[in-house]
């Protein structure tokens, strides 16, 4: 599958909100989001690094969503979490609201 | 963690210019993805790191560290922006400070202040640049304790340059000094050169002067040179 490289002005907006969505459903870190987006669009759509951290810093200074530390059960090295708090779940409904009214006008303006 | 790994999480950070807090932040979060790539991949994690200016250079512009500097410095930026500042200090100074005169953390023009400052405007013991001020300075204009090289240098041992003062030693296009002075216009108390002032004088033009007596006197070994 051919991955897009998304232009950084529609980046920064729908990157968020697509983290957001995926941590508003349950926590998650950082590597394992940015599978879950390429999982979620077959592949096409790759979240880099350089991309993806940066996001979780702003959200988490804003306190959007904040982070703790759990080590797996098992083996494995302990991982970051993130979770969308009681304010970002706010946000991420009004942002929702949002998106579908542009979506639905760029949908009209596009056909 | 393999060295190769870590080695890539540091010159990644190196190559970002931001505060040590976000740095330590980005390489803690480096090291967390790459050893879940290693999870998944095993030896072949390595293959799928993208290279090190694009994954920085990535971070930049999302961190908007790109933008705060198109919009706050004075002429025209190229990537990456030339900083580097010791985390070794002795007494309270940085080891080294190089910078080409922009702090990405305040977008502000700033000083290369260290015990080796490079930059347009340098402050520290070896100094060089633009303007530089230190116990050793090379610059356009410097000024040095014990040397000063440069267009137009100032010491209170020893300078070298276009223009040339200094306690002791001065030599250049034009020279002063209290003590000797070599060069196309000489001023000092041994003066040598085209157009010499001073007690003991030497005219290089036409092989005149008293100054060749005092070297006799005082410093023989020299006598040669103006024979």
């Amino acid at each position: 599958m051919i991955t897009i490289e998304i232009r950084k002005e529609l980046k920064s907006g729908v990157i968020e909100l697509a983290i957001l969505a995926l941590l508003v459903r349950r926590e998650m870190y950082g590597y394992e989001l940015s599978q879950k987006i390429l999982d979620l669009s077959s592949g096409q759509i790759e979240v880099k690094e350089g991309t993806l951290y940066p996001i979780l810093y702003r959200l988490e200074e804003r306190g959007i969503i904040t982070s703790r530390w759990q080590a797996p059960l098992g083996r494995g090295k302990p991982r970051k979490y993130y979770y969308v708090t009681g304010k970002g779940r706010q946000y991420f409904a009004g942002y929702r609201k949002e998106w579908n009214v542009v979506v639905e006008f760029m949908c009209k303006i596009l056909e | 963690m393999e060295k190769r790994y870590l080695d890539y999480i540091d010159d990644v950070v190196s190559r970002i210019d931001t505060d040590s807090q976000t740095k330590n932040k980005i390489k803690q979060s480096l090291t967390e993805h790459i050893e879940a790539l290693i999870e998944k991949h095993g030896s072949l994690a390595y293959n799928k790191l993208d290279p090190v200016e694009k994954v920085a250079w990535e971070f930049s512009e999302n961190l908007q560290l790109q933008d705060r500097k198109e919009y706050s410095y004075p002429w025209p930026r190229r990537y990456p922006v030339w900083r580097r500042v010791s985390q070794k200090k002795i007494f309270n100074i940085p080891l080294y400070h190089i910078t080409d005169g922009y702090n990405p953390e305040t977008g502000e023009f700033e000083i290369a202040r260290g015990i080796f400052a490079f930059g347009p405007v340098a402050l520290g013991v070896f100094t060089a640049g633009g303007i530089a001020l230190g116990v050793f300075s090379f610059a356009g204009i410097s000024a040095g304790v014990l040397l000063a090289l440069g267009g137009l240098s100032l010491s209170a041992l020893a300078s070298l340059g276009g223009a040339a003062v200094a306690g002791l030693f001065a030599a250049g296009g034009m020279a002063v000094s209290f003590g000797l002075s070599i060069g196309g216009f000489a001023v000092g108390h041994i003066a040598i050169g085209g157009e010499v002032f001073g007690e003991y004088i030497y005219k290089t033009t036409t092989g005149e002067g008293n100054a060749v007596e005092w070297f006799r006197n005082y410093l023989p070994y020299f006598v040669k040179f103006f024979q």
